[in-house]
């Protein structure tokens, strides 16, 4: 009886969601035709990538109850690190990436390491990581070239960020790839069920013997990792390594999450909400720039959907208590 | 010495909750100038009854009548206007903050400009704390009192302005005897002062001291009511005690076998000090002690949820070093803690993931998870426990609290452990539950497994271990086959 309850508000969650979605798409499609032209659905799915891939990394750490807000700072660091190596330096351009990508692994790691071994707020100590990545991102870039931008033009990343296969862009096929082995990770494996555990309470879990703190570093390196990913997509798609490249990527990234009905008291969420959560907000935000709103009005509105965001979910949680 | 006044007189009071009736048609007054001692085991209803007369649960059988005034509160601010106060067995103060600030919290004294005037509350505060004999600095931060300066506190807390009947909830649990004798004749000053006091303890010498009368409650019934000077200590063990559980859970026989575990001179901090002792398989080893003594941070130091300072721990004769619960656990331990919502089962979890919670890596080869294995073993323990629930989907937060335990149980079950450490089992669980946990506790043994059991209800005690330990402050203090002693010797034993 319990469980059908539940499992019918769950599906009500995810219906509601996909609701929404189809009357945004509809609504702007109605509005203005250009929003269904094949070239703006093939630039919205492209910018999607870089948000969606954020997001997912997202999703098992705040399940687990863990925040990382510092990532858009690290995709600035490191796509300045990968552009001063490959154009200053004249290394390799995969051996650029590849250093670029585990420059933001060991980010990951020390933020983990930090917040789990000195029981810090995630929310507190990833700030001053962002704080501190946005310095580095300048510091690096003015010493090595006197400007906060540096080109990284290759054959190779213009055509991936220009190809499509089947009409599909390529960079969509890594979101694609990311999704399958995110929802494969946390809804068929031990690890999945051990992150979920960790989330619906934190001690019960330890004293099941989950090593706690080690999973939650591992996670924590492991969206680092995925804020390396998110460095190499920006400089495919953008051909320049730049010191304020992802400053403004915390706010969708945490509204998509947060839509798709992850809470910041842990437990809950799964990839299906996550990757409905992402479309939502990019074609609200797509849907927008195509009706020409000014990009400040766009920014009020991000401020505003998250805050409603929250306070539904809230005050649908306190109206399911009050049964 | 009381006054033939009565304060207040709580008449017929009954109180349900889900599966338990706490307080069973309990009658009691208070005269003024009295000191009135509330005795009974835990669970017996002496909360309830004074979260009715605080507010903090609304009367729903009964009267309440203070100064022959009928009162029906909703809410404590209510129980407070009327004059009563309650000071809480865990002190309520504001660690960070002054004496002053501690004892005027929610109110302040301002001057004519309506500014808060510090220097007419800290004169008041200290002229209150004089009144106490007491010497505190209203400056002086709380957190830098001892526990019975910060007792002191909260008494002049509840005493400034209008107070009527003070409640003392086992006040003297964390005092030593000097401070024990100081509060004594704080107690009784305010006795003097005309205040009607109710002081609830579990030992019997501070009720020969300190109170006029005593009443004992039993199972939510008031079982005793007498002038303490026409009672005795052993009178009182008799009535706390009452009913023998024995009789109706009989004690298997069951063959013990080889020693599987043991702890040598297990010390952690200064909570628990050189306890020794082994357990058999097939055996049941229950802790006993008030309030303080140091059982529960034993099993936390056991199961390796807090590190021991020194001392040594041997698992089928193995000298095993258990820094985590994932060490314990890997050692053929298992753990039922005392704060079951909190740290014994994930309440948003279902059923089933609950009980395979200890045992993941078992739930298919490799990294996958195998759905139909996870299932399987949960409905095993699912049906041999007989847990009540539509099904091993059944979300946690929806199972009564024995059948929450049940789950908990089964986790270990589950992961087949060896040594079970069961804090409390059968705490705010119904009578029903109770007896299945004592079953399932006895089925174990025959499988020889060993467990070790802290509860604080003696006749739990008395029906289901082979031998028993009273703990106090710390320490071992006596090592009992159960059949050969009895409640009141452990009871006066674990309270001297």
């Amino acid at each position: 009886m319990q469980t059908k309850i539940k499992k019918r508000f769950k599906l009500t969650d995810t219906y509601i969601l996909l609701i929404i979605l189809f009357a945004l798409f509809a609504f702007f499609s109605l509005v203005n035709r250009q929003f269904i032209a094949y070239n703006n659905i093939s630039t919205m799915l492209k910018n999607m990538v870089l948000t969606g891939v954020l997001a997912l990394g997202l999703t098992p750490l705040m399940i687990a109850r863990g925040l990382d807000i510092s990532f858009g700072n690290s995709i600035s660091f490191t796509s300045v690190v990968m552009a001063v190596l490959f154009t200053v330096g004249g290394l390799n351009l995969w051996l650029s990436l590849v250093i670029g990508v585990l420059v933001a692994t060991l980010i990951g790691f020390i933020n983990g390491l930090l917040i789990e071994k000195f029981d810090l707020i995630p929310i507190i100590l990833t700030l001053g990581t962002m704080a501190i990545l946005q310095a580095l991102a300048l510091v690096v870039a003015n010493t090595f070239t006197q400007t906060y931008s540096i080109l990284m033009l290759t054959d190779q990343l213009y055509y991936f960020s220009t190809r499509t296969f089947l009409k599909i862009p390529l960079p969509l096929f890594v979101l694609i790839v990311f999704v399958a082995i995110f929802w494969f990770v946390l809804s068929k494996t031990k690890v999945g069920r051990t992150i979920y555990l960790i989330g619906a309470n934190p001690k019960v879990a330890y004293l099941c013997g989950v090593k706690v703190t080690k999973v939650k570093i591992l996670l924590y390196t492991f969206m680092g990792f995925i804020a390396g990913i998110g460095g190499v997509l920006i400089v495919a798609l953008t051909g320049v390594g730049m010191s304020y490249h992802g400053s403004k990527l915390a706010l969708p990234t945490l509204s998509a999450v947060l839509l798709g009905g992850i809470s910041l008291m842990g437990g809950s969420g799964s990839v299906w909400g996550t990757l409905i959560g992402i479309l939502i907000v990019t074609v609200i935000f797509n849907g927008l720039s195509v009706l020409n709103v000014p990009s400040y009005f766009i920014q009020l509105f991000q401020g505003l959907a998250l805050i409603t965001i929250v306070a539904a979910y809230e005050i649908r949680n306190k109206r399911a208590l009050a049964f | 010495m009381p006054d033939n006044e009565i304060v207040l007189e709580m008449s017929n009071i009954s109180k349900n909750f889900p599966g338990v009736l706490a307080l069973d048609d309990v009658s009691i007054n208070l005269h003024k100038r009295e000191i009135l001692g509330l005795l009974g085991e835990n669970g017996a209803g002496k909360s309830t009854l004074i979260k009715i007369l605080s507010g903090a649960y609304t009367l729903e059988q009964g009267k309440v009548i203070i100064d022959g005034v009928e009162h029906r509160f909703s809410s404590p601010y209510e129980s407070l206007s009327a004059g009563i106060r309650v000071i809480y067995q865990e002190l309520t103060s504001f660690e960070p903050l002054t004496v002053l600030e501690n004892i005027f919290a929610g109110e302040v004294i301002t001057n004519r400009a309506g500014f808060v005037s510090w220097r007419k509350m800290a004169a008041e505060a200290k002229k209150i704390l004089e009144t106490l004999g007491s010497e505190i600095n209203p400056y002086a931060l709380m957190e830098n009192l001892s526990v019975a300066g910060k007792q002191i506190v909260e008494i002049a807390k509840a005493i400034h302005g209008n107070v009527k009947i003070l409640v003392m909830d086992e006040p003297t649990s964390a005092l030593d005897e000097k401070d024990v004798t100081n509060l004594y004749s704080v107690i009784r000053k305010l006795r003097q002062q005309g205040v009607a006091i109710i002081y609830i303890t579990h030992r019997m010498e501070e009720i020969v001291q300190i109170t006029d009368r005593v009443i004992v409650l039993r199972d939510g019934k008031k079982v005793g009511d007498s002038k303490t000077s026409q009672t005795n200590k052993s009178n009182l063990v008799n009535l706390i005690v009452g009913r023998e559980l024995s009789d109706q859970y009989p004690k298997r026989d069951i063959k013990k076998g080889e020693v599987i575990f043991e702890v040598k001179k297990l010390s952690y901090l200064n909570k628990v000090k050189n306890v020794s002792f082994n357990l058999r398989e097939g055996e049941i080893v229950a802790f006993f002690g008030l309030l303080g003594a140091g059982t529960h941070q034993l099993f936390s130091v056991l199961f390796g949820d807090k590190r021991a300072t020194t001392g040594e721990i041997y698992i089928e004769g193995k000298k095993i070093n258990i820094s985590s619960p994932n060490v314990a656990k890997k050692n053929g331990l298992g753990y039922i803690p005392i704060d079951r919502k909190e740290e014994g089962i994930a309440l948003v979890m279902d059923i089933k993931q609950n009980i395979t919670s200890s045992n993941i890596e078992e739930m298919g080869n490799g990294f996958v998870l195998n759905r139909k294995i996870e299932n399987e073993h949960a409905s095993r323990w699912f049906n041999a426990l007989n847990i009540k629930a539509p099904s091993v989907d059944t979300l946690a937060s929806s199972l009564s609290g024995g059948n929450q335990q049940k789950v908990v149980v089964a986790k270990w079950l589950e992961k087949n452990s060896r040594i079970l450490l069961m804090n409390e089992p059968t705490r705010g669980i119904d009578v029903g539950a109770k007896a299945e946990i004592y079953l399932i506790a006895e089925d174990l043994c025959e499988k020889r497994v060993g467990v070790l059991m802290v509860s604080s209800e003696l006749p739990e005690i008395m029906a289901i271990s082979d031998r028993v330990i009273v703990m106090r402050d710390g320490e071992i203090v006596g090592q009992f086959i159960t059949r050969q002693t009895s409640q009141e010797e452990l009871m006066h034993l674990a309270s001297v």
